[in-house]
């Protein structure tokens, strides 16, 4: 849980703090007045990173607010792990950042250092940045995604926004891995194959010697000491080659290797094996805490007309009236088939906050822009909706919709004051 | 007596598993089936349908069954039926390929019409000939409704009757069938269908027989012989594999073995491998079908080898993950619950093969 951010030259903010209760909170605000730079604010607080429609941003130095030096990020927030307060600062000057970990009130730092806190943070939390997002964050525009696409589609995406998308790219970079291991073993067998036919090409060590031996005894018998010089010299270089030759084919390089690398291969179509099963798996487990969690959030919202919400093992959805039948999706208003996806999207990261971590849950949620690519008679329901997830400790959502304002218990306004000028903020509860 | 010697639904062109070399075998099954059928001697010689396996045959089809009706005009009074493939848009019988034929004058057929009856006189005996080709059931029944009854011998060929039991009157002498690709001969009711001369869908053929019927027809009662037409070309097929609860490998030992104690007796065979049972879907992924088929095509040197996947699959195995979007928890879990491979092996080459997570 967030209670407290403080931010000093952060993009457009110049110094402003932004207290959070438990409950619903709902930042409010037309387009670029900095709703998002708050979001952003709490991912690179806690994992000195930040994920921009899936893309990283490249250097730090982009979130310093234009013309100034520095800017400072000041994050409170309550461990998972042992419910303390713990206070992370973060300091970015272009190039590199600093950070200090605080504990409660405390002065000293109980952990320095960028490295050093991300680490700290991580088993504070219990989880990776991944695992924080898919458990936390409801993006813009996923909503719509899943009430425009295929069945088929939807199920992937919905892996994706499960956060087991990591392993499909993991998978890829072991197979990527992989290939290079096989490059370099046909390198190395390559090599191999024309030391060896060198070798073939070559007198053998025996018969170098057996040329010595006669060349000996033929300057024993002609004496003349010019006339063999040569030959000695020639023999000489055919006995190192030979000798060279062979110390290649035996150095470690071209055996040792060869047999590392072909253990690595192994390990490494074992993992991708794995990589490739266990979101299966996973899925299938999660699917059933899901199934649950997306209907009870449902009929929260749509109780008094519909019966009953079920989810098949394709994530297709059937609706029951309140006699018991069928209503096909198609039936259904627009706004329900919305608010159905609501309630999958977001069943999925209360199922994953309740049944995907061994620790106990961050208990926030964040939803930019839930009503995204809505219109008001399709959205109607959202304020609703967002009131009844009181299964999380604290719910924050990122919304320009006014609408929004009256579910909230405590909304901060933020008027943009023009560019390069910080927004104006207002906190009404 | 007159002696009718009944094949049918050669089918050629058809070339499957788009194998070129079948459209060639067709031909000679069929040439295969007249030939056998030319041996007995037969007065009539009736092809109930389905000659092309398409309206619009290749000139080699059609070159070809003009010189084998030609061949057999002058021994034979052939008849061959328009049956469903001969016929364009299903109905338009002015198109089919078959009036070719019977304009040159190498066989009777029921030319632009659904339904044409003739007369002819064999060993002394009028035979009324009914022939019906391919058409919409309704009109098929009107059809045999409407034939009188006669102090003839009378024989109906028909390219389909949907349920001959039921549909056809017990009075006449033989009634000759096709359209269905398994043989069939009722003797009581006097009612045959040989099935297909070559093998056009295996899976609806499998375990069906084709037949050359020859039929010695007299009023007194029918004879009947028969004589087993096979396909030209050899047919393994390989069935009863069952594979369920296996891992891949032990999956694709078991496949190994029945495709080494196969040995087929002509060459370049066609072998179909059936595998059903139930196996998770790790298997389902990791079993390698391409090896499989190049490791039979190595052995067998076969024409074409297909392996069926009959098998369902059953989902991922059980097994519990605590953290599911942990990786390195998750394979942990994984390799311990299932006692499969070396872990810190494993953790290791994770590390490795990923690098850091600071890009």
């Amino acid at each position: 849980m967030i209670k407290k951010i403080a931010l000093k030259d952060f993009k457009a903010f110049h110094n402003q703090t932004f207290e959070l209760t438990p409950g619903t909170t709902s930042i409010v605000g037309p387009n670029g007045s900095g709703k998002t730079s708050i979001l952003e604010a709490i991912e690179f607080a806690l994992f000195r990173q930040i994920t921009r429609k899936e893309k990283t941003i490249k250097g730090v130095e982009e979130l310093i607010r234009h013309g100034r030096k520095k800017a400072t990020i000041e994050l409170e927030f309550v461990a998972p792990k042992n419910r303390r307060l713990y206070r992370v600062v973060r300091m970015i000057n272009p190039k590199r950042t600093s950070a200090d970990l605080y504990l409660e009130k405390r002065t000293e730092p109980i952990e320095s250092g960028a490295k050093r806190v991300d680490t700290e943070i991580i088993s504070l939390l219990g989880m990776d940045r991944h695992a924080f997002a898919a458990l936390t964050y409801v993006r813009q525009g996923e909503i719509d995604l899943l009430s425009r696409l295929s069945p088929k589609d939807r199920q992937e995406n919905l892996y994706d926004m499960m956060g087991l998308g990591v392993y499909s790219k993991t998978e890829s970079k072991v197979q990527k891995a992989l290939r290079e291991m096989k490059r370099e073993i046909e390198s190395i067998d390559e090599s191999r194959a024309r030391l060896t036919e060198i070798q073939d090409r070559l007198p053998t060590e025996n018969e170098v010697d057996n040329a010595f031996t006669s060349l000996d005894a033929l300057r024993a018998g002609v004496g003349n000491e010019d006339g063999i010089k040569p030959l000695e010299t020639l023999l000489m270089k055919v006995k190192e080659s030979v000798a060279k030759v062979q110390e290649e084919l035996a150095s470690s390089d071209l055996t040792d290797k060869k047999d590392e690398l072909e253990e690595d291969t192994n390990i490494a179509n074992h993992l991708k094996q794995l990589l490739s099963s266990i979101p299966g798996v996973a899925e299938e487990q999660l699917r059933p805490h899901i199934r649950h969690e997306a209907r009870a959030i449902f009929l929260r919202i749509f109780g008094d007309r519909y019966s009953d919400f079920m989810i098949d093992d394709g994530y297709d959805v059937a609706l029951h009236n309140l006699h018991g039948n069928r209503v096909s999706l198609r039936a259904a208003s627009g706004g329900e088939d919305v608010c159905v996806n609501f309630a999958l999207r977001v069943a999925v990261n209360t199922a994953l906050q309740k049944y995907s971590i061994a620790g106990s849950p961050p208990g926030v949620i964040i939803l930019d822009e839930p009503g995204a690519g809505l219109d008001a008679q399709r959205r109607r329901w959202l304020p609703e909706a967002v009131q009844g997830l009181d299964s999380v400790e604290q719910v924050i959502v990122v919304t320009h919709m006014e609408e929004l304002k009256e579910s909230a218990d405590r909304v901060i306004s933020l008027t943009p004051q023009g560019k390069g000028r910080q927004p104006l903020v207002d906190v009404s509860e | 007596m007159v002696r009718v010697a009944h094949i049918s639904d050669s089918h050629l062109g058809c070339s499957q598993f788009q194998l070129v070399e079948r459209k060639e075998d067709a031909r000679k099954c069929l040439e295969k089936a007249v030939n056998m059928a030319m041996r007995h001697s037969p007065d009539i010689l009736v092809h109930t349908g389905d000659l092309f396996d398409n309206p619009y045959p290749s000139w080699d089809d059609a070159n070809f069954t003009l010189d084998l009706f030609k061949k057999v005009n002058e021994k034979v009074y052939s008849i061959v039926l328009q049956g469903n493939h001969d016929l364009p848009y299903g109905y338009r019988r002015t198109q089919s390929p078959v009036l070719a034929l019977q304009n040159a004058g190498f066989i009777t057929s029921t030319g632009s019409e659904t339904y044409l009856s003739k007369t002819e006189v064999f060993d002394g005996k009028s035979v009324d000939i009914h022939m019906v080709s391919w058409t919409r059931p309704r009109e098929l029944q009107g059809i045999i409704d409407y034939i009188p009854l006669s102090d003839n011998i009378s024989l109906p060929f028909a390219h389909d009757i949907p349920s001959p039991r039921d549909l056809v009157p017990s009075h006449f002498d033989y009634v000759g069938i096709g359209h269905k690709h398994n043989f069939w001969l009722d003797e009581d009711l006097d009612l045959g269908r040989p099935g297909s001369t070559c093998i056009v869908d295996w899976r609806r053929e499998q375990g069906g027989k084709k037949k050359l019927i020859i039929a010695d027809v007299s009023s007194t009662g029918n004879e009947y012989s028969t004589e087993t037409l096979n396909d030209v070309r050899e047919f393994k097929y390989l069935t009863g594999i069952n594979i369920t609860g296996m891992g891949p490998t032990e999956a694709e030992e078991i496949m190994r073995n029945r495709l080494e104690s196969l040995s087929p007796r002509k060459t370049k065979p066609i072998i179909i491998m059936e595998v059903d049972g139930t196996i998770d879907s790790e298997t389902e992924n990791e079993l390698n079908r391409a090896d499989l088929l190049r490791y039979g095509e190595d052995l067998l040197k076969p024409l074409f080898f297909h392996i069926e996947p009959m098998w369902s699959s059953l989902g991922p195995r059980a097994i519990k993950l605590t953290e599911p979007l942990n990786m390195a928890r998750s394979i942990e879990d994984y390799v311990k619950q299932t006692g499969e491979g070396n872990l810190i092996e494993l953790l290791a080459g994770l590390e490795k093969f990923i690098g850091s997570e600071a890009e």
